[in-house]
């Protein structure tokens, strides 16, 4: 009996630490973060729930995929833009349709490769997709019929000799679309259900460097032939990529240059960036100029958390609302969680990303860690000023990460809206916030001294006389010992 | 007045003070050197012992050889440059007159500096301006403090002092450039010498 227990436990024993090693070597541990400027190594955020390959969806394999998009109900599209076709994913990945032949107006139509964007909208249920090497923007039904083919539109701001290259698109809760286009600076192209032109949406601003300075000054002297071999740019980058939000409002990504002001922006309804000056461009900055970052899409969860991907290192940059990076993760590699040429990026109802690699042909899902979850909800409770029911998930990142700079800054938040002021100042020490640490230090001591105000003004008091008045009161004290004396000698 | 209370009665009154302990010779090497310790250590004592929230150091970096360097060092530098120039500029003043005039200009600032130091564990936030303040006064006074020491000391007019003290910047550089060049040409040399010697054994 022993023995078989014996040999039971072993078994256990050895079933626990072998699946534990699979774990550890199934992803590699090379989530970051930035401390004060600094890279450091965090815990996980995010990990693979399932790559989707060609044999989990059940067709033929991609080839050269462009775009990705996931809709309210978890259903997938895929542009296989080397294949010429869309691929509709259901909520387990399988691949439920395949479009490849369109009909319009009764004549067959097809997609031309190089297909880069994809867009379904809700509403009329309609895949957008922009026929990038046909000039044309498609609209067509989950069962291939084309209900519209746009065309360019014709307006005297768009410049006819200029070939019409759609290549990212999105749909307002309007209908109007928002078309990015090879060879057009001046932003993304609206454009109403009907074909007209209605402006340009969201231009990006330039911003005066150094370089373009020089620039400035040579061009005032060199002739015009010497100026037309120029390389510096005076023209603004167009966008990489757009993504429309439920709350009505366009993230952009664009090219990481020195001239561009705002790389990441929030843009509403006017086209003017809402994220506030302090969005965190030193990080990407830096990364850039160790790794070349160039950004090629960006996605919004539920919880108002974006992600940008990085094709050059195949990194993820994740931020909060409030644009505090929470993790970077991913990276080059063959590994599951590591990727080649990530492309697009989506992400579904569960806040999990799904990530288009066009180099692994594959899309690699990657759901939140039970870390990755507390640091979002606890840096949501803290930028909604909701301190003290932030403490429990702080206190699961701390256990979790004690390296986390914000999770010691939130408790001392915490701590000092509850008024335990010395708990707070340990906290923010731990934080290294000096400004939080002063103010629950004035308040400690505010607090002192209301408590005992009487000892305190008689101790200053006292002082004050000390410092103001010493000399007359050892002169005083002076005369009176020696009155005393000479009394004495008098006696 | 013994020698010890003369650093705080020149702290009130710099042209008197130095003038009677001219007059009496009551400069003393043993309060220079007590002077120059306790700068060293309200030095590392502000470093270490200031409140967090006003704290610019790193309690980890703070290094005993480091503060040395910025105090010791200095006050011996700043001595000799002046003691290099002024014997030049008929100055009357000795080595040990020098630096008495050194350690006294010190005392305000060090007795500023310890005390907001203490005042930096009760007051918080905004209220580092009075601080920063206080310690500026200090050493400007400081800065009077010295300046009619050397006057007196030397026997210079106004304007003479101000050239001396100029001139005593100018040499102060000086002697940091071939500190520096010193060090640079004789880590040269160590490297020659050992590469020899590492040829010389394989």
């Amino acid at each position: 009996m022993r023995k078989k227990l014996g040999c039971l436990i072993l078994a256990v024993i050895l079933i626990l630490t072998s699946s534990a090693m699979a774990v550890c070597a199934a992803q590699p541990d090379r989530t970051y973060t930035y401390e004060e400027n600094q890279p450091v190594p965090s815990t996980n955020a995010y990990q693979v729930k399932v790559v989707i390959d060609e044999t989990l969806m059940g067709v033929t394999p991609m080839s050269d995929p462009r775009d990705i998009f996931v809709d309210n109900n978890d259903q997938t599209y895929i542009l296989d833009a080397g294949n010429c076709r869309v691929l509709v994913l259901d909520k387990d990945y399988h691949c439920i349709k395949e479009l490849k032949d369109f009909t319009y107006e009764g004549q067959p139509t097809t997609l031309a490769a190089g297909a880069q964007g994809l867009f379904y909208r809700e509403e009329n249920q309609c895949l957008y997709i922009a026929d990038t090497e046909n000039n044309r923007v498609l609209v067509s039904d989950l069962e291939g019929n084309v209900k519209k083919i746009y065309d360019k539109p014709v307006d005297e701001l768009l410049d006819p000799t200029v070939p019409y290259k759609p290549k990212k698109i999105i749909v307002d809760n309007m209908g109007i679309m928002y078309i990015t286009s090879g060879n057009i600076n001046t932003g993304a192209l609206l454009v109403d259900s009907a074909n007209n032109f209605l402006g340009f949406y969201g231009t990006n601003k330039l911003k005066m460097t150094a370089a373009m300075q020089m620039e400035h000054f040579w061009r005032s002297i060199l002739s015009d032939a010497a100026n037309a071999q120029s390389q510096v740019s005076f023209q603004p980058v167009e966008f990489n990529n757009l993504f429309w939000s439920e709350d009505r409002f366009v993230y952009t990504v664009s090219p990481l240059v020195e001239s561009v002001a705002t790389p990441i922006s929030k843009l509403n309804a006017l086209g003017n960036n809402v994220f506030p000056q302090s969005v965190d461009l030193f990080t990407l900055t830096k990364e850039r100029k160790i790794k070349g970052t160039v950004l090629t899409d960006i996605t919004v969860d539920n919880e108002g958390a974006f992600t940008i991907v990085d094709i050059t290192s195949g990194h993820l940059f994740q931020y909060d609302e409030g644009c505090n990076l929470l993790a970077v993760f991913g990276g080059m590699g063959y590994q599951e969680g590591l990727f080649s040429q990530p492309v697009s990026l989506e992400s579904d109802s569960n806040n999990s990303l799904l990530v288009l690699d066009s180099g692994k042909n594959t899309v690699t899902v990657m759901e939140q860690t039970f870390y990755g979850k507390m640091i979002r909800s606890a840096n949501y409770l803290y930028n909604q000023g909701l301190y003290q029911e932030s403490i429990e998930p702080w206190m699961e990142v701390l256990r979790m990460n004690a390296n986390y700079t914000q999770a010691y800054k939130g408790l001392g938040k915490a701590y000092m809206s509850m008024g335990e002021y010395e708990k707070a100042m340990e906290y923010f020490e731990l934080g290294k916030d000096q400004a939080g640490y002063g103010e629950a230090k004035a308040a400690l001591r505010d607090e002192k001294v209301r408590k005992n105000f009487a000892l305190v003004a008689a101790v200053v008091v006292i002082l004050l006389i000390g410092i103001l008045g010493y000399e007359k009161i050892i002169d005083i004290t002076a005369n009176v010992f020696w009155s005393i004396k000479k009394r004495r000698g008098d006696k | 007045m013994s020698p010890y209370a003369y650093p705080f009665y020149i702290c009130k009154h710099p042209r008197d003070g130095f003038l009677e302990l001219r007059a009496n010779k009551k400069g003393s090497t043993a309060v220079v050197l007590i002077t120059v310790i306790l700068w060293l250590f309200v030095e590392l004592f502000y470093r270490v012992a200031t409140d967090y929230d006003m704290n610019q150091f790193k309690a980890a970096d703070t290094s005993l050889l480091r503060t040395a360097m910025v105090t010791v060092l200095m006050f011996v530098m700043v001595c000799l440059s002046n003691w290099c120039m002024c014997t030049l500029m008929e100055g009357k003043g000795k080595l040990k007159d020098i630096c008495v005039v050194a350690a006294n200009a010190l005392v305000p600032y060090i007795i500023v500096r310890f005390i907001t130091t203490l005042l930096s564990l009760v007051l918080a936030g905004d209220e580092q301006v009075f601080l920063t303040y206080a310690v500026t006064v200090s050493q400007i006074w400081g800065a009077i403090i010295a300046f009619s020491g050397l006057q007196e000391m030397h026997e210079y007019s106004f304007a003479k002092t101000i050239y001396a003290i100029a001139l005593t910047i100018v040499c102060l550089i000086i002697m940091f450039f071939i500190v520096l060049m010193l060090l640079i040409l004789f880590e040269q040399l160590y490297y020659f010498v050992v590469t020899v010697i590492f040829e010389l054994r394989y």
